[in-house]
């Protein structure tokens, strides 16, 4: 399947936004989770640093290691394309996922609005959670083969570009037999998404 | 000048995949399920965790009342702390999954677990006398000899749980060691604290001269080591540092008490007023140490 161009612009309107914009022409894109309005912005204070663990350079590798550019035929997206997809996943017809594939103790501590949190352990061919997840994203089993025609794309991302769990989550979902198209890879991660003084969930 | 802004509103549907959706909910419930049984599998090794620092904190409470320092006091922390390790010790052996688990893969394992209920046994009631009778030397001997015996078997326990948890997963595996590494590092200065000034206490009352001794410099040296690692990192202890400033603020409270007791600590002879400050700082220490790792332990800095 191919990703679709992005609708225009829904709704444009003049507010009284801060100077810190995401692009030129947006200051801010307003999306709904929960019945809740989520305003995802940068952060507006020039003078903010991040003080989370996404400041650190330097960590173990293994299992810190720097990840690759593509995984496989995977397309890698940055952060202007994934907020194209956040808003087209706010529409009914959408066929998308956001997917944080993190364990639980990092995305705990915060996320991308509209994000899934589906770790990437539980998408090894040995977890006993494997089938039922398959099944709840639309996969079926054929002659012993699974079929991920009816599942939706997925955008896959972790902590970013020293951060495996993400690249682990997509090979994963690949050897099962999901189509390389069908998955989007955002590298930079939450560590892009923080330093950008995105909103976080 | 004015600048015209732009926001984009994103109107509203109710996709499949929005957050509200049964699937978003059904895939959400998978992963809280799985966390819950994780939840489970952990608080085997809470139990064994916590154990570690309560036998060096009984055994120095003890040698407390030996030395008559707040003797009814710390007759009712030495049972409180016994009947704390008593209660986690059969949650421990109850929890048969995992022994058996830890069995198939440790032979040693079992009879780890059989010495250490024999000897906890008698440790027990041991505490149990002195609870009641503060002059009761025989219980007394019994706990001072016995406790490293209950902690290094418990550590033992603690460190095949850990192993037989691994993951199979090599990423998750790798990320998990790091983990256990720091949470048992961070913690260990407490109990290394507990046991300096239970060896010192042990010198006062004359029992093991020569090797509480020997154990305190060593420690002392241990001690110190670890304090600067958890800052500045040891590649040997498997510590990074940490440049967290919560946690650094919190780490020097702990430094400042640790070089006031060690003041303490090296001299010779204790006056009453010093051990009793020594014991303060001791207790300050725990509480000021357990700060930090309940920091580390919500913190993903590592």
């Amino acid at each position: 399947m191919k990703f679709r161009l992005i609708a225009p612009l829904l709704l444009i309107s003049c507010v009284n936004a801060g100077e810190v914009k995401i692009t030129e022409n947006l200051d801010a894109l307003i999306i709904k989770e929960n019945g809740q309005e989520i305003k995802i912005e940068r952060i507006q204070d020039t003078k903010n640093r991040l003080t989370s663990s996404f400041t650190k350079t330097s960590r173990e590798c293994p299992p810190y290691c720097v990840q690759p550019m593509k995984i496989g035929k995977v397309e890698t997206i940055g952060e202007l394309d994934l907020l194209k997809y956040i808003e087209e996943m706010q529409k009914e017809e959408s066929d998308m996922l956001l997917i944080d594939a993190r364990t639980r103790d990092w995305s705990s501590e915060g996320t991308i609005p509209s994000a899934i949190n589906l770790p990437f352990t539980m998408l090894n061919k040995d977890s006993k959670y494997l089938e039922k997840i398959l099944k709840l994203l639309g996969a079926s089993r054929r002659n012993g083969e699974w079929d991920f025609q009816s599942v939706p794309s997925m955008i896959i991302f972790s902590n970013g570009i020293w951060d495996a769990q993400a690249t682990k989550a997509i090979k994963s979902l690949v050897s099962l037999g999901c189509p390389e198209s069908k998955i989007l890879y955002y590298r930079g991660g939450m560590q892009s998404w923080s330093i950008l003084g995105l909103t976080t969930k | 000048m004015l600048i015209k802004k732009m926001v984009l509103f994103v109107l509203v549907g109710t996709s499949l995949l929005s957050s509200g959706s049964t699937f978003f909910k059904g895939l959400t419930d998978i992963v809280d399920g799985a966390e819950k049984e994780k939840a489970e599998k952990h608080k085997v090794l809470n139990y064994a965790f916590k154990q570690r620092m309560r036998t060096q904190l009984i055994a120095r409470d003890v040698l407390l009342i030996k030395m008559n320092f707040n003797t009814a006091y710390y007759q009712k922390e030495a049972l409180k702390n016994a009947d704390a390790f008593n209660e986690n010790f059969y949650k421990l052996i109850n929890s048969k999954e995992e022994i058996e688990n830890a069995k198939k893969q440790y032979p040693n394992f079992g009879k780890k677990i059989e010495d250490l209920n024999a000897t906890w046994s008698k440790f027990y009631k041991s505490v149990k006398n002195i609870s009641k009778d503060s002059n009761d030397t025989k219980s007394m001997h019994f706990i001072v000899e016995n406790n490293i015996k209950i902690l290094e078997n418990i550590a033992y326990i603690f460190t095949s749980f850990i192993k037989s948890y691994q993951s199979h997963d090599k990423l998750e595996a790798s990320m998990a060691h790091i983990k256990s590494m720091l949470y048992t590092q961070v913690g260990k200065p407490r109990l290394y604290f507990n046991q300096i000034v239970k060896e010192k206490l042990a010198i006062k009352e004359k029992i093991h001269l020569n090797e509480s001794q020997k154990d305190i410099e060593t420690i002392i040296t241990k001690m110190d080591r670890l304090m600067k690692a958890l800052k500045s990192g040891d590649k040997d202890l498997e510590l990074s540092g940490t440049e967290d400033r919560v946690i650094l603020e919190k780490l020097l409270i702990s430094q400042k008490i640790w070089e006031e007791g060690k003041e303490l600590l090296l001299k010779k002879k204790l006056t009453k007023i010093e051990w009793a400050t020594l014991i303060e700082k001791n207790d300050l220490f725990i509480k000021a140490q357990t700060k930090v790792v309940t920091l580390v332990r919500s913190s993903n800095d590592n």
